[in-house]
């Protein structure tokens, strides 16, 4: 289920973006999301350092900067194209896959004692989905904290090039659902196939964005 | 050496014609052959009732009419890249309290193949035919088969537009269960109907249907070939064994036409 909404199996259709708050040294690696024995040569720890702000160069020194990982699989491995990152706090990662015929992914990493994954987002954490069909998606979190929402995907077919054109304009719009502890705004969202959903989470103890329907009852 | 002879009017012929076609029974095949730019999987199976016998000099027997009920089912996969342009979702930016704006990249997704049918179809031909009979061993028995000499054109058009009907109502259902499809269904099902033309159809039927009768054979007599008589004499003779050595048949016509099956026969 390529595009079934679930933020612990990333695929061609998700990106996951964290921000980095601390500085220190990152490590980060990227497995297959189905987990199973992966052993060490099949491990892939990406290394850098996060800088602090004011060592970043002078048009960056107050905003912070996007960096996108495009991953690719290769030979049974999650490989990182681009060698090395220059990331100052503050900064966020954008993983994505580049090879859209790869298992989807997960991601972890650590600054010191701050960690965060994919599969358990806590906090300065984004997950996006591009909704693929129409339909009405009930989310859960599937770590049971009980939190949720829906989101109303509208079909449009385009019946001449314009409609086409416009529809592809569509998708251009991203739509928020933003996740405060256990607070959700919007909890519900209607889109049209094709739109992007960021869920942006924040001081959570440790969420999944997951389609009710993969999800026991009992957890929800 | 002695003969035997036995002769067989046109309803007679007809009768056997029957039994040759309940021994055939169902004939089933499968395969795969092009269909315009796919290549289809398919399964078909005929059987033969009825027509009308004609005998005409030397050997042909004509059955008119002949019902040829047929089954096809037909399916194939469709890798919609060869018909789309490529699709990437567009960059997507929002803004977000805690980042400000964030922007995910733009992500190019491959076309999946999708599978379309299999799709049946059902239908009964009418086909004129001549064919041959012949004599010949099998084993240790003699056998008379009625085997077809020429193929008859098949008129499959009325046919093929039922099929493209049904492929066409599968494709569309097919094309909606393809993420992100809305701006390129149209252009899709046009683009797939383009390539799925009457011709095309009634060429793969044709080429599924027609060994199934370039091969045809009725097999209308079998028996061994040696055979135990009574002699016509008194009860106190004994049964005597004979070999046919010989079996061969032909039309002749004299004030009707017959089927002529002339046996020779040596005491075993």
């Amino acid at each position: 289920m390529q595009y079934a909404i679930d933020s612990r199996t990333l695929g061609p259709v998700n990106c996951y973006i964290q921000q980095v708050t601390t500085t220190g040294k990152l490590e980060l690696e990227v497995g297959p999301a189905a987990g199973g024995f992966v052993t060490a040569d099949q491990r892939r720890v990406i290394k850098a350092k996060i800088k602090s702000r004011s060592s970043a160069a002078n048009s960056d020194k107050k905003r912070s900067s996007q960096h996108v990982v495009p991953l690719n699989y290769v030979d049974g491995n999650f490989v990182f194209r681009k060698q090395e990152l220059d990331i100052h706090e503050g900064d966020s990662l954008v993983f994505h896959l580049e090879t859209p015929k790869s298992p989807a992914f997960a991601v972890q990493g650590r600054i010191g004692k701050l960690r965060f994954s994919s599969a358990n987002m806590v906090d300065k954490a984004v997950f996006t989905h591009a909704f693929g069909f129409p339909g009405t998606y009930e989310w859960v979190d599937a770590n049971g904290s009980g939190i949720g929402g829906v989101v109303t995907v509208l079909e449009h077919t385009a019946k001449t090039q314009s409609d086409a054109t416009e529809l592809m304009k569509t998708m251009e719009n991203g739509v928020l659902v933003h996740i405060v502890g256990d607070k959700v705004d919007p909890a519900e969202i209607t889109i049209t196939v094709g739109q992007t959903v960021f869920f942006a989470v924040e001081k959570s103890s440790g969420i999944t964005i997951t389609d009710a329907s993969l999800v026991e009852k009992s957890v929800r | 050496m002695s003969n035997l002879l036995v002769a067989l009017d046109e309803s007679a012929a007809g009768d056997l014609l029957t039994i040759g076609q309940s021994t055939l029974g169902t004939l089933s095949t499968s395969g795969n052959d092009s269909l315009g730019p796919f290549d289809a999987n398919w399964a078909a199976s005929t059987a033969f009732s009825g027509g009308t016998i004609a005998l005409l000099e030397p050997d042909i027997i004509r059955i008119e009419d002949l019902a040829v009920d047929f089954s096809a089912s037909i399916g194939f996969a469709i890798d919609l890249n060869d018909f789309l342009p490529e699709f990437c979702l567009p960059r997507v930016c929002v803004r977000i309290p805690f980042l400000g704006r964030v922007c995910t990249p733009r992500i190019c997704i491959d076309w999946p193949v999708i599978p379309i049918g299999p799709v049946s179809h059902t239908g009964s031909l009418d086909v004129t035919a001549d064919f041959k009979v012949k004599a010949e061993m099998d084993g240790a028995d003699w056998k008379i088969i009625v085997v077809i000499d020429e193929v008859p054109e098949l008129s499959l058009d009325l046919f093929s537009t039922a099929i493209l009907v049904a492929l066409t109502a599968a494709i569309s259902a097919a094309l909606l269960l393809v993420p992100f499809i809305g701006p390129f269904l149209a252009l899709a099902g046009a683009a797939i109907a383009a390539t799925l033309g009457i011709a095309a159809i009634t060429g793969l039927l044709g080429s599924i249907l027609t060994p199934l009768i370039s091969g045809l054979e009725f097999e209308v007599y079998r028996r061994p070939q040696i055979q135990t008589v009574i002699p016509d004499a008194g009860p106190a003779d004994p049964v005597v064994n004979i070999r046919v050595a010989s079996l061969t048949s032909s039309v002749e016509s004299s004030d009707e036409d017959e089927l002529i099956v002339k046996a020779e026969i040596v005491p075993v």
